[in-house]
């Protein structure tokens, strides 16, 4: 089933197991600028100039397929070939949009209170440490948790950075964050190397 | 997102009050608001791998004091480590804690962050990290923390026979099944008084 088909047929329903939000979520987003940015904006191109004007109903997907593919993508492991059978584009056309896809939405979410990082204020913490000591009386005090965060990464050709990246832990190449997250769940603070 | 070396903090090992052995260990990067503003008590949990032997615990702080002997750092302890090892009750449960919301959060939510990410593209890579971050705050705040909860669980009672099913599906358990038997009522107990 292509992704127009499912849009039209079973209302999103789809859309919260593979994509990981619901529909208001999903408007949210094409709202908060996303749209915008995909019909007013141009999709970088060698043979387009960068001061061309757009030319949105030209292109293969619309605003919310292009937010569909972009969701799709970073919320699988699948291939681009079944994102282009999914969504019915063709491999240059796919990369080319998920190259653009992933700035565009970047910069929607650095526009979004929701989605920002930020340290709670101290008149946050009283709340955030009821939330933990309801759940552990023990952690007095604490008001989140860090954590250390391992995404694997291809191997560099480059020794040094090759060495930078190994963990010898788990025997393998590494790029490594250190999270800080709230009570609430929500991330507070990151550190990315 | 901006990081440098003023938001590292130093290892430092103390003893809490219940008597397990909590360990603020290695250098790790933290908000500069725990150094600049007054928290009281509040503090971040973590848990570390590293064993806890006296001698260990010494050699941490010495080579903490011999790299940077940094007053700030040493008066601002505000990330309470504690050692998995331990298995203490406030280590187990803060071990809990950190499950409920800690890198496996965004892993696996995120299913492209198990592909391994280009070593040539930092850029395109910190992109992409930071993405997936800010899409996690956005989902946490506007879906839920379990998702579990908000979108699959309307659609398994939806319906007369599927809420039935929800329901009554405690009565299966193992336990249940010779008491819950349709001949089990036939059956001739013996009871003694």
């Amino acid at each position: 089933m292509s992704w127009s088909c499912a849009r039209e047929h079973d209302g999103f329903l789809r859309a919260d197991a593979t994509m990981g939000f619901n529909v208001e979520t999903f408007h949210s987003i094409l709202d908060a600028g996303f749209a915008e940015g995909w019909n007013f904006g141009i999709v970088p191109r060698h043979d387009v100039s960068s001061t061309s004007e757009p030319r949105p109903y030209r292109r293969s997907l619309d605003a919310a397929g292009a937010l569909g593919l972009i969701l799709h993508y970073l919320s699988s492991t699948m291939r681009e070939v079944t994102l282009q059978q999914i969504f019915a584009i063709i491999p240059t056309t796919c990369s080319r949009y998920l190259q653009f896809l992933l700035t565009l939405l970047l910069l929607t979410l650095c526009a979004m209170n929701d989605a920002c990082i930020s340290w709670p204020k101290a008149e946050e913490l009283p709340e955030l440490t009821a939330l933990v000591q309801a759940r552990h009386p023990h952690l007095v005090g604490a008001f989140g948790t860090t954590d250390g965060l391992n995404i694997a990464t291809q191997t560099s050709e480059d020794l040094e950075v090759e060495n930078a990246t190994y963990n010898g832990w788990l025997h393998d190449h590494n790029i490594s964050s250190v999270l800080a997250f709230s009570a609430t769940g929500t991330l507070i603070r990151i550190f990315m190397s | 997102m901006s990081s440098n070396a003023e938001f590292f903090t130093y290892a430092k090992v103390s003893s809490s009050v219940d008597g397990s052995t909590v360990q603020v260990a290695g250098m790790i990067p933290v908000s500069p608001a725990l150094y600049t503003r007054s928290y009281g008590t509040a503090h971040l949990a973590g848990i570390t791998l590293l064993p806890t032997p006296p001698s260990f615990a010494e050699r941490t702080r010495l080579k903490a004091k011999s790299v940077r002997p940094s007053r700030q750092a040493s008066a601002c302890p505000q990330i309470l480590w504690i050692c998995r090892r331990n298995y203490s009750s406030r280590g187990s449960c803060c071990l809990s804690a950190r499950r409920q919301s800690g890198g496996c959060a965004i892993q696996g939510s995120f299913g492209r962050l198990r592909i391994p990410l280009d070593i040539n593209d930092n850029a395109g890579r910190g992109n992409l990290l930071e993405v997936c971050f800010r899409l996690h705050n956005l989902r946490t705040l506007r879906v839920g923390f379990n998702q579990i909860q908000s979108v699959y669980v309307p659609i398994w009672k939806d319906g007369v026979e599927r809420d039935d099913i929800w329901d009554g599906f405690e009565t299966l358990t193992f336990v249940e099944q010779r008491v819950r038997d349709r001949v089990a009522r036939f059956h001739i107990t013996v009871q003694y008084d």
